[in-house]
């Protein structure tokens, strides 16, 4: 018998299965808060620790010569700074639409675990040019606001991340700039 | 002496005086045609008066500030190159919103290639009212830092938080994904704004 791995989508399935099942009692507002919070950040993870193995599986093949490149990428990727290395990684292989659907997930982690106002909220650095995403001070408390918002993470920004065809473009476009990430990937 | 210029796109004849100043003998030329890059910046060297005053009323009726543009004929250059979205926005004003003046900073072919993408899809899109009756899209752009090398265009698209309202931001972003390659500098990101 196998030793159990777990399996992040289950992340995923506990979040459909509390966001569907579990009613605050007496609607109490810092509950559903809370809630709703935990939810946007489970869902994130979900889908980070699943790219994070496809993205290692993907340097493995493709630089498999490449030990000091490896070694480096393999420090990233089961650190802290995999967050960022993620969405740097995809502006760089010119992946612009995975881009967008794995800062839509990050954003709304990111304004659930470390802003009690989320609407201060602010992309990283990297990607301010782009935008300053908004969110709503009330995003997680209102379900008006929340619940539209769950649905379009889950069954859009997650769902296009979790489709086969993401391991097939990063991969392409990782085998066609191998000198460009290998530089990447040193500097990072 | 005198010298023509004769622009192969839209057979314009632009006339310089001995006092060096450039005036329209005559032109074919709508405003808001927008052609190659290439082509457009030779005919930024050569871009009379009166067609930068033209492009300046339209600008005020746009209201965009002056503060942020640099140089007269590169202004204008700019907003030929945006006025496809300018149209569109003008035919469906309450579903698409720009904001410009940082559209007119970004860089002129990228700003070129990207307005044409966005248009063409846009242009599609505003024949599905379910899609234009529950989304509302602001578009914006640019380089606002000296630091960063790349310049973007980004869609916000609003939802009222129907379910209709995610099917339509579903159809939106489907279809700008539909060519990855295109989407290159292009971001859209979703906001949700409940109906009062």
């Amino acid at each position: 018998m196998e030793p159990y791995q777990f399996n992040p989508a289950f992340f995923k399935d506990l979040c459909d299965y509390l966001h569907t099942n579990k009613q605050i009692p007496n609607d109490e507002q810092g509950l559903i808060d809370a809630k709703n919070r935990t939810l946007v950040g489970r869902l994130y993870y979900s889908i980070l620790l699943k790219l994070r193995e496809e993205i290692w599986e993907i340097l493995q093949n493709v630089f498999y010569s490449n030990p000091k490149i490896l070694k480096k990428a393999h420090k990233i990727l089961y650190g802290r700074k995999v967050h960022s290395f993620i969405p740097k990684l995809l502006k760089e292989l010119d992946l612009n639409h995975y881009l967008v659907d794995f800062l839509n997930l990050q954003a709304y982690r990111h304004a659930a675990d470390y802003y009690i106002d989320p609407s201060q909220y602010k992309l990283p650095k990297d990607f301010d040019s782009i935008l300053q995403l908004q969110i709503d001070k009330n995003v997680f408390v209102d379900s008006k606001l929340f619940n539209p918002t769950y649905h379009i993470l889950t069954t859009i920004h997650l769902q296009n991340l979790e489709f086969p065809n993401f391991s097939i473009d990063v991969r392409t476009q990782m085998q066609q700039n191998i000198s460009k990430m290998a530089k990447f990937i040193s500097k990072f | 002496m005198k010298m023509k210029v004769i622009t192969q796109m839209h057979s314009e004849v632009v006339t310089k005086s001995k006092e060096d100043t450039w005036e329209v003998r005559a032109y074919r030329t709508p405003l808001g045609v927008v052609s190659e890059p290439l082509y457009l910046e030779e005919f930024s060297s050569v871009l009379p008066q009166y067609y930068i005053s033209k492009i300046e009323k339209m600008m005020e009726e746009e209201f965009l500030t002056y503060t942020l543009l640099r140089s007269k004929p590169l202004k204008a250059l700019k907003l030929l190159l945006i006025q496809p979205l300018i149209q569109i926005s003008k035919k469906i004003p309450r579903w698409i919103s720009l904001k410009l003046d940082h559209l007119l900073n970004s860089e002129i072919t990228n700003l070129a290639e990207r307005s044409r993408f966005i248009c063409g899809i846009l242009d599609k899109l505003m024949e599905d009212s379910s899609i234009t009756e529950h989304t509302k899209i602001e578009i914006t752009a640019g380089r606002p830092s000296e630091d960063i090398e790349e310049d973007y265009l980004t869609l916000i698209i609003n939802i009222d938080g129907t379910p209709q309202s995610i099917e339509a931001y579903k159809k939106i972003i489907s279809e700008f994904y539909r060519d990855p390659k295109n989407l290159k500098n292009v971001m859209i990101f979703f906001k949700v704004t409940p109906r009062e």
